[in-house]
């Protein structure tokens, strides 16, 4: 009964809240910026002409030839490592603004089990984070149209919306222990350079050959940004799921048990 | 026995790493009065606070409140606890009804509590504006209807007139009285407004360093009428040598250095004028002064006044 109210609460604080058309505006961007790139290699005299948007591109998309696969592959990327980020961004903005904004204390003293607010939390990032990800599919469909670049079949881009949710998936997981930051250090700056530290592991584990075994990695392996040589385990699944577990569980940790001396 | 206190807290202690934030307080408010706790900054009152509410975990002790372990029963005590701690903190992108309606859900109050405390705290004309945009007073006020939102038997404040003009300071005293005196809701309220707590509380607790150093019964306080002797003297030295050795006082401070104050009880002015004057020393002062609830507690912190 009083899990329903605090989902709705959280609902609330969502739906005043400026952040999701800031973060519908970044992946708006994302599939643009895609789609123009798409558009550029088409068009190779057009690139030509624009100099260094045009290398860009080249660099971007690296000889494969212009379709829905390519399009679909590199917004994939995009939705695996921008997706990292996005999803960071999202559980530290719902955990940390109750420690930014001074209302966890009051928060804390309701007559409600604490656990449910940080469950409501999860599941309001997820949907928030699931809503930008959906946006993307119908997105991509229209910004690959309007570039021109073919028919697109019904299977191909089934298989590539269900990558894009799996990424999703992924990523939501790994954001968990980005909660627990944004609670335990109470604000936003220490998750967001937690984010951008996971990043740089991302890349320095997947250059080692480590790669299967870092959580961040194995989103980027996945997305195809390690290139299609790459590949993953049951035991990389494994530990997304573990990294999932962790984060839900010291984020509870620390708002059931922890002192809170906002 | 245990059934008429609204709060029972025995041996109550934090440490936070080597410092010991309160230090074993034992604390009893009863239930229908107004409770002013009072203590300097960082003498441990908000981290009392804390604990009474179960923010922080005490390192040792107990707390029993309107006759529940709080250990135990965290959710069920809470529910009928209203509280506001240290500076006022609303969600900011929403408006007042919201913040208020939010409070409602997680509390379990009636539909129509929304509308009754945005009038009990003159609220109305405020309650479609977004909180991030209120008056610090305004902000202070959605505070206190937060608290008061589910018709707690229990409020627990800290710095209720933080950031209110006079007039809504003296409103929000009304209020306080009122729901005390109509509606038997116990108050325990923190305070740096010494006179605020005077006018408000039946009982005061001072705490120091931890410690709670004094509880005293207001009334008694006021009845009881202690003075304390003010000397301005031109040698302070000797005549505080001769207070202490030669009347043998002990409650001797010294607020400047021209001043010397006796607080011990039954200290005769007179006594002290005939001591002084016989050991050569002049006085440009000697007054008795009636010891309020300021001068109690600044002696009691080791303050001066």
């Amino acid at each position: 009964m009083r899990f329903a109210a605090v989902v709705y609460t959280e609902f609330l604080k969502l739906r005043r809240s400026k952040a999701p058309w800031i973060t519908l505006g970044v992946y708006t961007f994302m599939v643009g910026i895609a789609g123009f790139f798409m558009w550029l290699m088409k068009n190779p005299e057009l690139a030509e002409s624009l100099g260094v948007f045009g290398k860009k591109a080249q660099f971007a998309f690296g000889g494969e030839p212009i379709d829905w696969a390519t399009f679909l592959g590199f917004i994939a990327q995009m939705g695996g490592i921008g997706g990292l980020i996005m999803s960071s961004v999202i559980v530290t903005y719902v955990f940390g603004r109750e420690y930014a904004e001074g209302t966890a204390k009051n928060l804390l003293a309701l007559p409600v089990a604490r656990r449910n607010f940080v469950f409501a939390k999860i599941l309001v990032s997820a949907a928030w984070f699931g809503c930008l990800t959906l946006y993307m599919l119908p997105g991509t469909f229209i910004v690959g149209s309007l570039v021109g670049i073919g028919t697109l079949q019904v299977s191909l881009f089934s298989a590539a919306a269900g990558r894009l949710l799996a990424l999703a998936l992924m990523s939501l997981c790994c954001s968990f222990l980005t909660a627990w930051v944004a609670v335990e250090t109470r604000g936003y700056f220490a998750p967001l350079g937690y984010s951008i530290f996971t990043l740089l592991l991302a890349v320095i584990f997947a250059a080692t050959g480590w790669g299967p075994w870092v959580p961040w990695s194995i989103v980027g392996i996945y997305s195809g940004a390690a290139g299609p040589e790459a590949t993953l385990g049951r035991g990389s699944f494994l530990v997304i799921a573990a990294t999932a577990a962790a984060g839900i569980l010291l984020t509870l940790r620390h708002e059931v048990v922890a002192d809170n001396l906002q | 026995m245990t059934d008429s206190l609204a709060i029972r807290a025995r041996g109550l202690s934090k440490n936070f790493g080597d410092v010991r934030a309160v230090a074993g307080i034992d604390l009893e408010v009863r239930r229908g009065e107004i409770y002013g706790f009072l203590g300097r900054n960082g003498a441990g009152k908000t981290t009392t606070i804390r604990m009474l509410l179960g923010l922080v975990r005490p390192s040792s002790g107990e707390i029993s409140i309107l006759g529940s372990s709080l250990k135990e029963n965290r959710e069920g005590i809470l529910s009928r606890v209203g509280y506001f701690v240290e500076s006022p903190a609303a969600y900011p992108n929403l408006t007042v009804k919201e913040n208020l309606d939010i409070q409602r859900r997680l509390t379990g109050a009636s539909p129509g509590a929304t509308d009754e405390v945005i009038e009990l705290l003159k609220l109305g004309e405020y309650s479609g504006r977004r909180a991030g945009r209120l008056s610090l007073g305004n902000k202070q006020r959605l505070s206190l209807a937060r608290a008061l939102i589910h018709s707690p038997e229990l409020l627990i404040l800290d710095e209720p007139a933080n950031g209110l003009d006079p007039a809504g300071i003296i409103e929000i005293r009304s209020l306080l009285i009122r729901l005390a005196a109509d509606q038997g809701v116990t108050i325990f309220m923190s305070s740096h407004l010494l006179d605020e707590v005077a006018q408000l509380a039946d009982r005061v607790g001072i705490i120091h360093e931890g410690k709670l150093v004094e509880e005293v019964d207001y009334r008694e306080l006021r009845e009881l009428g202690r003075t304390s002797i003010v000397i301005v003297a031109d040698d302070v030295d000797r005549a505080e040598k001769i207070l202490r050795e030669g009347l043998g006082y002990v409650e001797v401070s010294r607020p400047d250095a021209k001043t010397l104050r006796v607080s011990d009880r039954g200290a005769e002015p007179a006594a002290i004028a005939r001591a002084l004057v016989g050991a050569g020393i002049g006085l440009e002062r000697l007054a008795a002064e009636e010891e309020d609830l300021e001068r109690h507690f600044m002696r009691l912190t080791g303050g001066t006044v």
